[in-house]
């Protein structure tokens, strides 16, 4: 018994011994070897009803010898020379291009491309621009894809830079490596071990090498992938892919009364929410969607000084503000409104009136307004809807108007070449059904003047949205930029524009965008979201979201299941500036209210801080969601080759990862593989060799086994 | 009775049995059991082929063959049908993800 407790106290002495020293000393052998990369993106695979497009690895990861490739003298070797294939490219922004990607890929020597960018340094981004996006962005989904004389951007190419990189399929992952204290030292490395010799020599093994993983389970196409996802034979039902979507933002100066008559007029302003870029978590969307999302939440602040004025009004015309979501994905938010409208199930209000493209008067989008063009703003008008007389003289007199506002206001507005279509917009969806006097403000003449158009380069300095060197958080949040200031204004013109429509009055001089919120709301979406404002809208369980952001929100539509945090964000905004204040509310009894009133939506927001904490504020208002999920996910048995709707779908994966290690030389592995089975074969020996002549060994214990047992 | 004629009895039942299950055996097969011709010609084929001569072993060796040619016949078939169905099971396209039971991932 005795022994046999000191036995066990032994056991639990080795036991603690070998927990102490593996705490001590516990570094797997997988760490030694390999040192993850933390700051990458990837890119990855996404379908439509006829193609998959983007990248994927091996299902294990794709495995290469790392090479930079800065010059064409490095393409040459990488392709042609290099001894120690498959290699993964390393590769700056600059000479991040479709070419060169095809180039490496077609070469088969080449399993993986990394890309080197970093957010401090400007000098690699690409000088000529660079987008992802086709030149004709939308046009198959457009008004103009059937027409002769107007469809593939024949008239004018709007994204001249644009060369559908997002739309390839690519047969090797594709990284984007961000940090720079990665980028620093995986060139270093490079240096030490990889870089060939002046002559052009390859270096001997170890060699830096890298393993990209991203192997994506959708293939084919959308039609294919939902399929399998809805398939229920197996045990573990398995997701494939998932339909891009989100929520589209609304709300009305007025509430529409349940009965309203049909013929209730309602003007729309309206821009879009997102973008997109090859890789995933990098989706800056400054100019693309931030400065139109900015203008148009600060029209409706300004509007809402007047506000009083529309909806005391019995013959004024209702203004609805929209943000469409999935816009660049072949309009999945609008064409999402219009079959909504279709099936009389906009606004999804149920106390509200039900509204079509008939109801509306005057359609008045922003597009993108960062940059100028000829230092001035330009007004596009559909050339199809000015066939018609009326509509042209409605359209004209609409264009004067804003002008002659927009003088007042100080911004420099033009019409564009009547001759030309209208730019890529949401609008358009809404021109396929009627000819509505519409107009589409953005700050490009012809061509765009944003050179980074849904891109991961479109990032707050291209639009000059920065900030003087010595400023702290706090500063940088209340500095007013100049592209605050010139949105300020342009805000200011559509508040005005909006209301003279509305009214038919001239507009007041106190509708007046203010550049201080233009300011924060500049900085909160494309600078730092853990910003004041946006802790003000937020409900303390959002704000414990947002204070694990680590940069800001990402302007992608996303898949359907989860909801963006610009939506909310966006939401609650408009909801502020047109909404107004419960007093005496506590939380639970704000958001009641959503369950029994009807007509409006009740939000709780944290608010500004009084005294030492955030007492909170209940805000009462017509903003409201209404789905941005494409009706080909909705409509029964839709027929995927018609080409009507978007149809859209990411592929899911399991990891995306991306790490460093050193390769040795065959020489070295093969030695190691061979002395392991070496070893190998010799224990087994050696225990055959043991079990054979157990009885000589242990004849003692048996015995005192057998002496015990008498014992 | 003697030991020598009990034994005999003993091991000439044994045998009747074996054929039995083995008729058993070889008639259930043709309910679309391979699988059980392919346990006779792997079981009793030191019945059939190994043993020295006995009554029964005749007909034990002609069920046998039979159940070998069954397995062959069904083996052909079923490589057959795998082949087809791995080479063509992309362009079928969703009457193959019918017939499927796990569908790979990152494929067409």
């Amino acid at each position: 018994m005795a022994i046999y407790s000191s036995l066990t106290r032994l056991n639990l002495e080795i036991l603690v011994a070998i927990c102490l020293l593996s705490t001590v000393l516990c570094v797997r052998t997988k760490e030694k070897i390999y040192v993850q990369l933390s700051g990458t993106s990837a890119c990855f695979r996404r379908l439509n009803a006829t193609h998959q497009v983007g990248c994927s690895s091996a299902i294990g990861g794709n495995v290469g010898v790392i090479h930079l490739v800065s010059d064409e003298t490095d393409f040459h070797w990488l392709i042609k020379n290099g001894p120690h294939e498959p290699y993964m490219a390393l590769i700056y922004a600059v000479n991040f291009t479709l070419d060169n990607v095809l180039r490496l890929q077609n070469s088969g020597r080449v399993n993986g491309i990394m890309v080197l960018d970093s957010d401090n340094d400007t000098s690699l981004m690409p000088e000529d621009g660079f987008s992802p996006d086709e030149s004709c962005p939308g046009d198959q989904y457009g008004l103009y894809a059937d027409d002769p004389d107007y469809k593939n951007c024949q008239k004018t190419t709007w994204n001249p830079v644009g060369k559908a990189m997002m739309f390839q399929d690519y047969s090797l992952p594709i990284f984007v490596l961000t940090n720079q204290t990665e980028i620093n030292s995986i060139l270093s490395f490079y240096e030490t071990f990889n870089k060939p010799g002046v002559d052009g020599k390859a270096r001997d093994y170890p060699l830096l090498a890298i393993e990209m993983k991203d192997a994506m389970d959708a293939a084919k196409d959308s039609q294919t992938c939902i399929r399998r996802s809805n398939l229920v034979v197996n045990l573990n039902p398995l997701k494939y892919c998932d339909p891009l979507g989100d929520q589209n933002v609304i709300a009305t100066v007025k509430a529409i009364p349940r009965n309203a008559s049909n013929s209730y007029s309602v003007i729309f302003a309206a821009t879009r929410m997102d973008t997109f870029s090859l890789f995933e978590n990098e989706y800056p969307s400054a100019d693309s969607s931030v400065t139109g999302i900015v203008a148009l939440l600060a029209a409706a602040e300004a509007l809402a000084k007047s506000q009083d004025d529309i909806i005391n009004s019995h013959t004024s015309k209702d203004i609805v503000f929209v943000f469409f979501n999935g816009e660049a994905f072949d309009y999945i938010g609008s064409s999402r409104m219009i079959y909504d409208m279709e099936h009389n199930s906009f606004p999804p209000n149920t106390a509200a009136q039900n509204l079509n493209w008939n109801n509306i008067s005057h359609f008045i989008e922003v597009s993108q307004l960062g940059h100028r063009d000829e230092d001035k703003l330009w007004i596009h008008s559909d050339p199809i809807s000015r066939k018609n007389e009326t509509v042209r003289s409605e359209i004209d007199t609409l264009i004067n108007m804003i002008k002659s506002i927009a003088v007042d206001a100080d911004v420099p507005m033009d019409e564009a070449d009547v001759a030309n279509p209208l730019p890529p917009a949401s609008v358009q969806q809404f021109l396929k059904k009627k000819n509505i006097s519409s107009v589409v403000i953005s700050d490009h003449k012809t061509a765009y003047t944003n050179k980074f158009y849904n891109s991961r380069l479109d990032v707050a300095k291209t639009i000059n949205e920065t900030y003087p060197p010595d400023l702290n958080e706090t500063e940088r949040y209340d500095y007013i930029t100049e592209q605050a200031k010139m949105l300020a204004n342009v805000s200011t013109t559509i508040a005005r524009a909006l209301y003279n429509l509305s009214t038919g009055d001239t507009p007041p001089r106190e509708i007046e965008a203010d550049p201080q919120t233009v300011a924060h709301m500049l900085y909160c979406f494309l600078h730092n979201p853990k910003c004041e404002l946006f802790k003000q809208i937020l409900d303390a369980e959002d704000n414990k979201d947002l204070a694990n952001a680590k940069k800001p929100f990402p302007f992608y539509v996303g898949v359907d299941s989860t909801k963006n945090h610009v939506t909310k964000l966006t939401k609650n905004l408009l909801a502020l500036f047109l909404g107004r204040k419960i007093n005496g509310t506590s939380e639970d009894a704000c958001r009641k209210q959503n369950e029994t009133n009807k007509i409006y939506k009740y939000i709780w927001m944290l608010g500004p801080v009084v005294g030492n904490k955030r007492e909170g504020v209940c805000i009462e208002s017509t903003a409201d969601e209404t789905d941005a999920i494409s009706p080909a996910f909705v409509v029964p048995d839709y027929d995927w080759s018609s080409g009507k709707y978007s149809t859209w779908t990411e592929s899911s994966w399991t990891v995306i990862s991306a790490q460093i290690f050193l390769v040795p030389s065959k020489q070295l592995e093969t030695t190691i593989l061979s002395v392991g089975v070496v070893i190998l074969l010799v224990s087994c020996l050696l225990i055959w060799f043991c079990n054979q002549r157990l009885d000589i060994l242990f004849k003692k214990s048996y015995s005192y086994a057998v002496s015990m047992d008498i014992d | 009775m003697k030991k020598a004629e009990y034994v005999t009895e003993i091991l000439t039942y044994t045998e009747r049995r074996l054929l039995q299950i083995l008729r058993k055996y070889y008639l259930g097969g043709f309910a679309l059991l391979p699988f059980l011709w392919l346990v006779n010609s792997i079981w009793f084929f030191n019945e059939a082929f190994r043993k020295p001569v006995y009554t029964e072993q005749q007909q034990i060796r002609l069920y046998v063959i039979r159940s070998m040619v069954g397995t062959l016949i069904w083996l052909a078939i079923i490589t057959t049908w795998v082949v087809i169905f791995q080479l063509n099971r992309a362009s079928w396209g969703a009457t193959a993800d019918y017939m499927s039971f796990i569908i790979p991932k990152g494929m067409p």
